[in-house]
């Protein structure tokens, strides 16, 4: 890994401890849900349905729909 | 000014488009959308309107709070299309363009149903030459699918309009509801344009076969116009919170697995009308304001991010994640503005769509019992988003692995229009109130910038660039793979195919067995007995006579069969020839 690129990740890594840590000084004013007062809420409900969204893609609907490129042309054939 | 109709400059520019090519040609091809803008933006009340023979009134123009915002909108982006397209300088692509706004702009504008309708024809014939300007083989059976789709879509909508007038339901346009079958089959012809689960598969092909500036243009008009008309006839129907929830979340698996960018883009379309159609089903004022503010946001940025995976296309001939990579060095400005588009299209605070996108998942929590699932369902969405517009765009054409590509930046024109579309994100994102919101047709006191929206929306995106960025570190982010990824356009051929089969074989059945019956046996079985016609009547005169005179069955048959031989021959006793004579005399002189 390149010495910017390992910098990037610092930062980035940074902003997400940083987020956590300003998340219960935040005051909740529009909480519809009362999960939404929960700290971190967002951050952990964003990370899991991220993983879900794209494992599910990955393992479930490639392996249903993927076909070689040349299928097409063949299948106008 | 007031009653002139903002289309009529669009249609004055796309048969100016046609000019022989020069500077002068570009000058008016870009400043007919301008003329357009400054017509939409200074609409005063009047309308305009006429009669067809006194048979139907027609509203030609019917400027609203509704329709004003998307007039301007509209404009606005075929200026910036257009402007992109001047390093192409293609003359027929720059009138259909044109043509296609002006239609897109008349359909919104329009006071009645058979002005809408006209216009919406005029965008399916405008948006299939653009299709076609693809130029590959590719293109022409995609054109060929998106034609198909939309003159069904547009014969169903037809076809509501006249169930409804023919019920005594007024030709102006207004809600319209779902109940009664004109209603329904508007809904459905809408919903065809505005690319609902499984009316949407024309949507993916078409546009990634277009040439890099003809997908701005539709992109941007046909569902747009869509939605627009939604929100005017069927605000608050229950069903399009369902329709839009999962409109939100199956593309973003398709998008996630496909290779193509400007593919994964199409489908990312279908992710972002799916927040306005779940908006107009909710039906309240911030949910109709929101869905309106976020079709006027989203045509800028998802404008800009295909301008960008187009820069991209242009200059390498590749628009595929496994073909580009690392452009940002050669490609400086498509590389930040591509990242501003991408920032807008995840709604990150200070971004075009935080202040529209949000204005719908608030929506969404509002009310008695707002629906958990809704909720939970469009926040989820939004982390989806995250990920195949916010980073995979950029990530696989700019960053990333080097795709090798030794290339230089887009022609002058294209980054103008990638910098104004980039702009006017910003813009739309820090001064929402002079801007978006000063154009929202319901009265609006929502307030995008508070702490504690500002953190959630903040923490949700953060967390989900870390999953990618964890999963991508760990190896188990998807890999990107040239391959064709099937879709429901493969049942539907599967479909149209079995159809096709069923046809065959009762259609051409049918024929097959008719040709049998008429044209092999019938003729097989009449001819010989029609050739020997006088022979058999005789003989069964015979039979006739004989069994008159009470003889034996056998007798009869024994004689015939003699007698059979002798009649072919001519040679008949000359008695019975006689009476023959006798009997045909008589029946002359009777009659």
């Amino acid at each position: 890994m390149n010495p910017s690129t390992r910098r990037l990740l610092t930062v980035f890594f940074s902003l997400c401890v940083l987020i956590l840590l300003v998340d219960p000084l935040v005051p909740r004013h529009h909480a519809v849900f009362v999960w939404e007062n929960w700290p971190g809420f967002y951050g952990a409900f964003g990370f899991v349905s991220y993983v879900v969204l794209v494992m599910t893609a990955k393992l479930v609907l490639r392996p249903l729909v993927m076909r070689p490129q040349d299928d097409e042309e063949k299948e106008t054939l | 000014m007031t009653s002139l109709h903002p289309s009529l400059w669009l249609l004055l520019g796309a048969a100016l488009a046609l000019l022989p090519r020069g500077p002068v040609r570009h000058l008016l091809v870009l400043a007919a959308p301008l003329a357009g803008l400054a017509g939409a933006l200074h609409l005063g009340e009047a309308g305009l309107s006429c009669s067809l023979g006194g048979l139907v009134d027609l509203q030609i123009l019917r400027p609203t709070v509704w329709n004003r915002p998307f007039a301007i909108i509209f404009c606005l982006v075929a200026f910036l299309g257009l402007l992109y397209a001047r390093p192409l300088d293609r003359r027929e692509e720059d009138c259909a363009a044109l043509v296609y706004a002006a239609a897109a702009v008349g359909a919104v504008l329009a006071g009645d149903f058979f002005t809408f309708y006209g216009c919406w024809e005029m965008l399916a014939l405008a948006a299939t030459v653009l299709v076609l300007g693809g130029r590959t083989a590719r293109a022409r059976t995609a054109a060929f699918s998106y034609l198909a789709f939309h003159v069904a879509g547009g014969l169903i909508l037809l076809l509501g309009i006249l169930w409804r007038l023919a019920a005594g339901e007024s030709n102006s346009i207004g809600p319209v509801g779902l109940d009664s079958p004109g209603g329904w089959l508007i809904f459905l012809g809408l919903g065809v344009n505005c690319a609902w689960p499984f009316l949407h598969t024309w949507l993916k092909d078409a546009y990634p076969e277009s040439s890099v500036s003809g997908v701005l243009f539709l992109a941007a008009f046909t569902t747009k116009t869509a939605v627009y008309a939604l929100m005017v006839m069927f605000p608050g129907t229950k069903m399009l919170i369902v329709i839009g929830a999962v409109m939100t979340i199956f593309p973003i698996f398709f998008a996630v697995i496909e290779n193509d960018l400007r593919r994964v883009l199409s489908y990312s379309m279908i992710n972002q009308v799916g927040f306005m159609v779940v908006g107009i089903g909710l039906g309240t004022e911030l949910s109709l304001n929101g869905a309106l503010a976020h079709a006027m946001t989203d045509l800028v940025f998802k404008g800009l991010l295909f301008m960008a995976v187009g820069a991209c296309l242009y200059r390498t001939g590749f628009s595929t994640a496994t073909d580009l990579g690392g452009l940002y060095r050669q490609m400086p400005v498509s590389a930040v503005c591509c990242l501003i588009g991408a920032a807008s299209i995840s709604a990150l605070p200070g971004f075009s769509g935080f202040v529209s996108k949000s204005m719908i998942t608030s929506a969404a929590g509002m009310g008695e019992s707002p629906p958990v699932w809704l909720w939970l369902v469009l926040l989820a969405a939004s982390a989806g988003v995250v990920d195949h517009a916010g980073i995979k765009i950029p990530f696989f054409s700019f960053f990333g692995h080097d795709g090798g590509h030794k290339v230089k930046e887009v022609p002058w024109p294209m980054q103008a229009a990638m910098v104004i579309s980039a702009t006017t994100c910003i813009i739309f994102g820090v001064f929402p109130k002079a801007t978006v919101y000063s154009l929202l047709p319901l009265p609006n006191s929502y307030l995008p910038y508070t702490a504690d929206h500002v953190l959630a929306q903040t923490q949700l995106l953060l967390f989900s660039a870390l999953a990618f960025t964890l999963m991508l570190l760990a190896g188990l982010y998807p890999a990107e793979i040239r391959a064709k990824n099937l879709d429901f356009d493969s049942v539907l051929n599967w479909l149209t195919r079995g159809v096709g089969r069923a046809l065959d074989k009762s259609l051409n059945g049918l024929n097959r067995m008719g040709g049998k019956v008429f044209l092999d046996w019938i003729p097989e079985k009449v001819a010989p007995f029609l050739g020997n016609a006088p022979t058999h009547l005789t003989v069964a005169a015979l039979g006739a006579k004989l069994r008159f005179q009470r003889l034996p069955q056998e007798e009869i048959e024994a004689r015939q069969k003699r007698f059979y031989p002798r009649v072919v021959k001519n040679a008949l006793p000359i008695g019975a020839s006689a009476i023959c004579a006798l009997i045909l005399l008589g029946l002359l002189a009777i009659l």
